[in-house]
Order: structure tokens, then C-alpha cells, then sequence
């Protein structure tokens, strides 16, 4: 899929042609699905990603990963039609853990370290995005650190990591006239999650999907905390990564 | 006294009560001004004047009773005789040919014609192809080139007019090639209460026999596609008996089917190959001849199919919220790169989120789009002009549609039941647990499927969680079944020009997530069950010919329908037929005009006639100079020889013949009683009568009475 992909239209706001009566009428079909085919076995489970971390004491991952995705997937849930278990599980690239990981389409990876991974974990990564899964990493940004010139550890970990897992591919500058930015809510330029700094998302594509996002200045402290417009900011951008990575 | 009465001097009776009325009233009023007598004596002559004059006026108005009166007239009895060429070929028993038999037995001394004509008025007619009166026995030469039953049907009895039909005895060996159904003449003379008598003549004794009786084809399929040979093979003498089904081409069988015949009757068999080389190629298809099989020359049907370059389709995929399932299913989409996707996601109630591909369709409704998927979709809130549009799109413009399983269906509308290759139940259900599915026995040689190859189906993974279907509609398909209960998973079926494919499982993602990256079996599904649903071509025009091979020297029937861009039936279209022969392409086109028909709108017709060949024909529909679209097919003219291959006597056709047309069947060794055995049937036929009310002598005699009694008064009173 191209990047050409229109953007989210309202549904009624302009005179419509006899074919947008038509996709209308299927639309109002497909949108009813969201109450008639609220079937708890299809609804989305999002699992963050256990992992090392080189400092911190280990379990940061978790820390940082746990109650805000909660209050995420809850918003989520609330302003679309996507049926979310918002009770995020944890998995790990581990071979123990393979079962389970390839039934996750969405995985959510956080911490304010480096992350560390066997050859193992870096092989299971692979496949689990080549097959199909989507990867967001956010870095959870010591606020000391929005000001720094070298990126975060978090960031400089996950760049490397990546280089493991794609040594053929980039963590590339997603251009701001990407579906992600527009898919469902318009940010006409880069969003601003904090008062630091701008967002600027970078990404590893599979030919035209978008399958690994970096997130490098943290969008679950924007939803955690209530930071007026900019948490607002977090939520929306959030939400555009997950209705892509669920139609892409 | 029944019957009605009519005035036959032409005036209404409101008219001629009006014009009596007013006569009395004249001499209600005369008489009324003859105060000087007593009251009595004025009534009476009043009422004598009026009488007299009432019965006068009646008169000359002419009233006249009719009524219909049973008629007793002769009965008659239709004797069609069978003049084909396989009536002339011999009887086992003897030297004797059949129609010899038949002549012996119809006009030797004392025959079933001198015993028919006892009770009936008989009339011999004789048949092949034309129906024609026999005044002669010496007229009975089986020199006919064709058995058409149903023409003997038809024609036969309009030939006798309003004469009381007792019924018909048709003489046959029943080896029928009209290419039409005799049945249903059969059929409607019984309910004129005519019964159609059968004397079946030829070998039944040893009536074992394959032949195929319908080869039906796409005559345009795309470079690479499958194409899909519908054949029926009409069996009788091989009960469990297993024969080869094969399609073949220049001598390379390109398609064949191992059946196992069951008894006898007809057995349909799907035979699909790709078509792999551009061009027109012509093709047969035959069904496997036994060694003890007396006719194989019957067993062979020749066709022709163009593939044509293959052209982008394109897929319209609704859904009803973000979900892997659509972005998985729209992902193995555009792995094929002759397939271009447009999505359509709901986020929210006002929020929709519409993936458009920059070279899109951009016609009015589903215009342009080859394909329709249905994700999760609620049909409780499809309206009524959506519904109908998807029935349009698919029955009658041969779009695909693919609906995916989902609790949404528990509300499917009717229309879109209708669509659907399985029968919903009241309850629709989920199984939310893990399963593993397999295809069904059919689907393995589904054109969907048989490409995967079969090793696939040892690597399936589980799934979770799907919609409980019910079961498969008459005519549908079963590609996937659930491994331990056998529920349908996936089922398909043509409906009207298109095609519907459902598929049960609401997760299907799990099987590319679950599969290496290297197994690409997930993305060939799909992209090969929406290469299927998209086999159809959207139609504006299309050709429609009854059979591949004609007679020489009989008109060919060509007819076309014409869609507009709603498809609904295109009534001012101008639609013309080219005619050129395939092998030889500089002889040049014949064209003919397409008339529209009376019967039916948007249905165009004309014929053609030409020497043996195989041809082309390419039809054109425009409406003012504007094409409206094109249509191409594929015909043989050549002598058929069925006549002689028709050696047997097709029994079963006979018997049906009798008894849906509610007579008697025999064959020739009991034709003796075979007179007194029909029986009579009372003629209902009836006469009108009219009799003359007015010309009476009683109403004469009435009148003078009256006049003459009301002078005799009047005198007696001295007023004359």
C-alpha cells in the first residue's frame, strides 16, 4: 500500500454522489459490526515486550509499560470500534515464549535503557514481523533527557537492536505526509508530546508497510500523566498508529 | 330455460325498456282524459292497449336466446410416426428396419390403424424435424436428419385445430436431438386433457450406453485462470461402474475426473485446467468409452475457449472496524499484482476510513469493482438500497463476493441470506475455542484449492474462533470443514452471473502468523479465492447460444442481453452480430441486426445461416453512437450424425414421456392390444345455438288477441 491513502473523511459532510450512497449504506453495515460482532474470542490483545536492559534494575519494562497502556487501550476502545482487552499481557522474543507471541498482532516494547537481546530473541523478532506483526517502541524519556543532544538510551539501544534484526534495512524518518500521521486523527506536522521537544517517529517498512515504529520521546508518559494538550496529543498519535497497524 | 338472451334489433334493454315505458305512459295519459267512463273501464283498456303495444315493440326488437349445447362429434386420435434416419436401421431380430416393423404394424389388414379407426378418427402423421400429414403408407421413409419430439408435440396438434383430440400415440425410437426438452409439450398436453400415448420401438434388451449430454463453458477466460467444464453424462447399463471424464486438446488431455456411476441417469462433473496460451483454442470433451459399449461415437463434445490477456480486477474490501483480519486479508491481496485493493474501515460511528487507489474505479456505486469482501459486517443495519445493490452486483452483473464470517450475520437481512452459499440457522453461533480445519472432499478439487497443491493441508495451523454456518445450500460447494465436527468453514456457489464464497473463521490471521515466512500458503488462498470470485467478466452484453454445434441448413439463433450502467435491461439498444469464420479470418465478417423480442425487455434476437465451419461471433451493443459494451462467442455448423449414433432407443425418455404426458407406454411386441388399450375420452366439445324469441306464433296470436278484445270493448261501449 502506498503512502497516498486518503484521509479520514467524516461521514455525511458533503453532498454525496449516488457511489458514496452506496459505500455510505455498506459503511453503516460495517460500523453496526462493532456492537453485533463484539465476539470477546476476536477482541485485540496487546502484550508489551519483556526484555533486558542494559542499567536499570530489570523489570522497567514493565514499570513503564503497565498502567498507562491500560489507560491507553481504555481510550482506544472508547473513541473506536476496535474491541480491545485492555489488559496488556507480556511476552518475550524467547523460544519459550513462541506460541504465544505470533498471536499477538500489536506488541508494545518501553523502558528508559538499552534493550538487550539473545540471538535467539533477535531471530523470533524477525519472524514475528515478517510474518505480519507490528512493533511500536516508545522510549520512556528521563525528563533530564528531552534536552540532551545524544539520543536517549532507550532510542540508541532499540537503533541498534534493529540494525541486528534488519542488518538490510534502516530505522528511517517516517515523512509527516505518512498515513500514520492522518489515518484517523490529522496532524498536519509533527506532534508534540512534551514541552521539550517535537515528535518525530522513525520506522523499518516491509515494503510499504510500516511494520516497527520508534517512538523517541515518550508517548506512554503523555498518556500516564495529564498534561493538557499534549497528553491529548499522545492519546490521538497513539491511536493512529493502532488503526494502522489493524488495517495495514 | 338457460342460455342468454340478446336483443338483435341492436338496442340496448335499458334502451328498449325506455322506449316501452314511454309508450305506456302516452297511453296511461290518453286514456287517463276519458273522464266520461268509469274508471274500470279505463284501466282495462289501458292495460290491453299497453299490452298489445309492449308485445309489438318487443318484437321488432328482435330478442334472441343463445346457448351452448354439448356436441357429439368424432373423436380423434394423432398417430406421430418417427421418419428419422435411425428408424431405418435394423431391428436385432431380423433383417426388418424399424420403420418397417412400424408400417407393418400401423397398415397391414386388420392393423392398428383399421382397429384405432373403430373408435377413432385417426390421423397419421409423420416426423424429424417438421411435422407432416401421411396420406400413404408409401410415405414412410426414414430419410429425416433430426428426432425433434417436442416440435412433433407441438406442431402436431395445431395441425388438427379444433378437432377433439382422444390423444396421441407417437411412435419413436426416442433418440431426441432437438436440443430442447420434450417434456414439457408432454406436459402441457395433459393438461389440455390429451394424453400422449408411447409405442417405443428399437433394442432394449441390451441398452447399455455413456453418452454427454451437456458440456457447458466460460468461452472468454483470462491468461492463467482456471477454466471451469461443466459436463453431464447421461449413463444407463453401468451401475457402479467407474469411467474417466477427460477434457483434451490436440490430443493432450489437459483436464480429466475419475467418476463412479451410480445407475442410471445423468451425473454432472466439474473437469477445470488453466488456460496457459493466448489465442483461441478448441477443445473436447468426452467421457471414457467402455469396451462393451456399443455407441462411443456419442460419448465426445467439441468447444472452444479465447483466453484473452489478463486485466486488473478490482477488490472493494468493507470493513467494520480495525481489525488484523482486514489488514492481514488486504495484505495477501496486494501480493498480486493484477489485483488492486480499496479499503473502506469504519473507525467509529462518524469516522470512516477509506484506503482509495489512485487508478480506482470511479463509476457510480459498486461500478467498476470486480469484487466485494464483506468483513465483520452487521446486516441489521444494511439498508435496503445496499442489499440490493450487492444482489445486483453479483446476480446479475457476475460480480465476486466474499463474505467473512462474523457474529454481524446473526441480523442478516434476506437479500443477503440469499446471497449466501450456506443456510443460516435461527441461532447463528460462535465457537470461540481453537480448531483445526481441513478441506472437505469436493474442495480439494475446487479451482480455489486444487492450486494450493496438497501439501498445504498437512501444515494447517489452529484458528480461534468461528461463526457456526448451518449447513451448505443445494448447489453450493464445501471447500473447508471444521476437522472433528464437520461444520462448513468455507463454501461456495455461483448465483445468478456471479459468485458468492463465504468464509467462517473470523481470525484467519493466525494462519499466516502462525506459518514460516517462507510458506506463502495464506497469501495464495486468498489471492486465488478472489481470482476465482473475480472470474466473471462484468457484463454489459452478453451472448447466449443454446448449443455449440448446428445442423447445416438450419437457421442459427443468436441472442444477446444488453445491460445498462444500473444493469437493468437496456430496451433502446442498436446490437449487431460479426460472423467470420475462425480458421479463416479474411473471408471476412457477415453481419446481422439484433432485433429486441416481445417477451422478454433487454433481450436481443436474430439468425443466421451458413456452410460447415467453426465461427466466431462478436456482438456489439450502442445506444446512439455510444458502445455499451461487447460480447464474444463460439459456434460449429456441422452434420450431425447423432441420427445413426442414436442407434438405441432411449427408453427412459419414452417412459418419461408417457407418464408425464398421462398416457400409455408399450413397446413393439405388445402394440397388438394396444387399440383396444387407449382409451375413450369423452370430446367436450360444444355448439352455440340461437333461437328467435320474437318470431312466435304465440306472441302473433297474443297480440291479436289483445287488439282484437280491445275493439270488441270499446264497440260494446259504442265508442267505435
Amino acid at each position: 500500500m502506498s503512502g497516498d491513502d486518503l484521509c479520514a473523511r467524516m461521514l455525511g459532510n458533503a453532498a454525496m454522489s449516488r457511489r458514496g450512497m452506496m459505500l455510505k449504506c455498506l459503511a453503516a453495515v460495517a460500523a453496526a459490526s462493532g456492537v453485533a460482532g463484539a465476539a470477546e474470542a476476536d477482541r485485540l490483545r496487546v502484550a508489551y515486550v519483556e526484555h533486558k536492559t542494559r542499567g536499570g534494575w530489570g523489570k522497567d519494562w514493565q514499570y513503564y509499560g503497565g498502567s498507562n497502556m491500560r489507560k491507553f487501550l481504555s481510550m482506544l476502545e472508547k473513541y473506536t470500534h476496535i474491541r480491545v482487552d485492555n489488559r496488556p499481557d507480556a511476552v518475550s522474543f524467547k523460544d519459550e515464549d513462541r506460541e504465544r507471541l505470533f498471536g499477538f498482532p500489536i506488541l508494545f516494547m518501553t523502558s528508559n535503557n538499552a534493550a538487550v537481546m539473545s540471538a535467539q530473541e533477535i531471530r523470533n523478532m524477525r519472524e514475528y514481523l515478517l510474518r505480519g506483526g507490528f512493533l511500536l517502541g516508545d522510549d520512556c524519556v528521563l525528563e533530564g533527557s528531552y534536552s540532551s543532544t545524544q539520543p536517549p538510551k532507550f532510542t540508541r539501544g532499540f537503533t541498534a537492536l534493529m540494525s541486528e534484526v534488519f542488518p538490510e534495512r534502516q530505522l528511517e524518518v517516517i515523512p509527516t505526509d505518512h498515513s500514520v500521521y492522518h489515518c484517523y486523527y490529522n496532524f498536519p506536522g509533527l506532534p508534540q508530546f512534551h514541552p521539550n521537544g517535537r515528535w518525530e517517529g522513525r520506522g523499518i517498512f516491509d515494503g510499504d508497510r510500516l511494520m516497527v515504529m520508534l517512538s523517541p520521546n515518550d508517548l506512554c508518559c503523555g498518556w500516564q500523566f495529564s498534561w493538557g494538550e499534549y497528553s491529548q496529543n499522545a492519546f490521538k498519535m497513539g491511536i493512529n498508529i493502532f488503526v494502522y497497524a489493524l488495517t495495514h | 330455460m338457460s342460455g342468454d338472451i340478446y336483443l338483435g334489433a341492436g338496442i340496448s334493454p335499458g334502451g328498449a325498456a325506455l322506449i316501452c315505458l314511454t309508450v305506456v305512459c302516452v297511453i296511461v295519459l290518453e286514456y287517463g282524459r276519458m273522464r266520461r267512463r268509469g274508471r274500470g273501464f279505463r284501466v282495462g283498456l289501458t292495460l290491453a292497449r299497453s299490452a298489445a303495444l309492449v308485445l309489438i315493440l318487443g318484437a321488432l326488437f328482435q330478442p334472441l336466446r343463445i346457448d351452448s349445447v354439448p356436441e357429439e362429434r368424432e373423436r380423434s386420435l394423432l398417430v406421430l410416426v418417427d421418419l428419422s434416419e435411425s428408424m431405418g436401421l435394423p431391428l436385432p431380430e431380423g433383417e426388418e428396419t424399424r420403420l418397417e416393423r412400424v408400417r407393418q404394424l400401423l397398415f397391414a389388414e386388420e392393423g392398428l390403424v383399421d382397429r384405432l379407426n373403430r373408435k377413432f378418427k385417426t390421423r397419421v402423421y409423420g416426423f424429424d424435424r417438421s411435422v407432416r400429414r401421411l396420406w400413404d403408407e408409401e410415405e414412410l421413409n426414414a430419410e429425416g436428419k433430426g428426432t425433434h419430439l417436442g416440435t412433433a408435440l407441438e406442431q402436431g396438434t395445431r395441425d388438427l385445430g379444433d378437432a377433439p383430440l382422444a390423444g396421441i400415440l407417437l411412435i419413436s425410437d426416442g433418440a431426441d436431438n432437438s436440443g430442447g426438452n420434450p417434456l414439457q409439450p408432454a406436459y402441457e398436453l395433459r393438461e389440455r386433457r390429451i394424453p400422449v400415448h408411447v409405442l417405443a420401438v428399437g433394442r432394449e434388451d441390451d441398452h447399455r450406453d455413456l453418452r454427454l449430454v451437456r458440456v457447458e463453458v466460460p468461452e472468454q477466460v483470462e491468461l492463467g485462470s482456471w477454466v471451469e467444464v461443466e459436463v453431464e453424462v447421461a449413463a444407463q447399463g453401468y451401475a457402479e461402474r467407474d469411467v474417466r471424464v477427460e477434457v483434451e486438446s490436440g490430443g493432450l488431455v489437459v483436464a480429466e475426473e475419475k467418476v463412479r456411476l451410480m445407475g442410471d441417469g445423468t451425473r454432472r462433473v466439474e473437469l477445470q485446467f488453466v488456460a496457459d496460451m493466448l489465442g483461441i483454442r478448441h477443445y473436447a470433451a468426452q467421457v471414457e468409452a467402455q469396451t462393451d459399449e456399443i455407441l462411443a461415437d456419442n460419448n465426445r463434445q467439441s468447444f472452444a475457449v479465447e483466453t484473452t490477456p489478463r486485466e486488473e480486477r478490482v477488490v472493494l474490501f468493507l470493513e467494520g472496524r480495525p481489525r488484523p483480519e482486514f489488514a492481514y486479508v488486504r495484505r495477501a491481496l496486494e501480493r498480486d499484482e493484477d489485483l488492486l485493493v480499496e479499503g473502506l474501515v469504519v473507525v467509529n460511528d462518524k469516522v470512516e476510513y477509506r484506503m482509495r487507489q489512485p487508478d480506482g474505479p470511479g463509476g457510480e456505486g459498486l461500478q467498476g469493482y470486480d469484487v466485494v469482501v464483506l468483513g465483520d459486517v452487521a446486516a441489521e443495519r444494511l439498508l435496503e438500497e445496499g442489499e440490493e445493490e450487492l444482489h445486483r452486483f453479483v446476480g446479475d452483473r457476475g460480480g465476486g463476493l466474499l463474505v467473512l464470517g462474523s457474529a454481524a450475520l446473526t441480523d442478516a437481512g434476506q437479500l443477503l441470506q440469499d446471497l449466501l452459499p450456506v443456510r443460516l440457522p435461527g441461532q447463528v453461533g460462535l465457537e470461540r475455542g481453537s480448531f483445526r480445519f481441513r478441506p472437505s472432499g469436493e474442495g480439494q478439487f475446487h479451482p480455489i484449492l486444487e492450486q494450493l497443491g496438497t501439501e498445504v493441508w498437512g501444515r494447517l495451523p489452529k484458528l480461534a474462533g468461528y461463526l457456526r454456518a448451518g449447513r451448505a445450500k443445494p448447489g453450493a460447494r464445501v471447500l473447508f470443514e471444521e476437522r472433528m465436527s464437520g461444520e462448513v468453514l468455507m463454501a461456495t456457489q455461483r448465483y445468478g452471473a456471479g459468485r458468492v464464497a463465504f468464509f467462517a473463521p473470523y481470525a484467519s490471521w493466525r494462519w499466516r502468523a502462525y506459518s514460516p515466512v517462507e510458506e506463502e500458503d495464506y497469501e495464495r488462498f486468498w489471492m486465488q479465492t478472489v481470482r476465482w470470485l473475480a472470474g466473471q467478466e462484468e457484463q454489459a452484453v452478453a451472448l447466449e447460444m443454446e448449443k455449440f454445434v448446428h445442423e447445416p441448413g438450419t437457421p442459427i439463433e443468436l441472442m444477446a442481453r444488453v445491460w445498462d450502467g444500473s444493469y437493468q435491461p437496456h430496451v433502446r439498444a442498436q446490437v449487431a452480430a460479426a460472423i467470420r469464420p475462425v480458421r479463416e479470418a479474411s473471408k471476412g465478417a457477415e453481419l446481422v441486426a439484433l432485433r429486441p423480442t416481445l417477451d422478454e425487455p433487454g433481450l436481443y434476437e436474430g439468425d443466421w445461416q451458413g456452410e460447415e465451419g467453426e465461427y466466431q461471433v462478436d456482438v456489439w451493443a450502442h445506444e446512439s453512437g455510444r458502445r455499451i459494451g461487447e460480447a464474444r462467442g463460439f459456434f460449429a455448423v456441422r452434420a450431425s450424425r447423432i441420427e445413426l449414433e442414436g442407434r438405441l432407443a432411449d427408453r427412459q425418455l419414452l417412459e418419461r414421456l408417457a407418464h408425464i404426458g398421462g398416457g400409455l407406454f408399450c413397446r413393439l411386441g405388445e402394440a397388438e392390444t394396444l387399440a383396444e388399450r387407449i382409451p375413450l375420452i369423452a370430446a367436450e366439445a360444444t355448439r352455440k345455438v340461437e333461437e328467435d324469441l320474437w318470431d312466435t306464433p304465440l306472441l302473433f296470436g297474443g297480440i291479436l288477441f289483445l287488439l282484437s278484445g280491445e275493439w270488441l270493448w270499446r264497440r260494446r261501449r259504442g265508442m267505435v
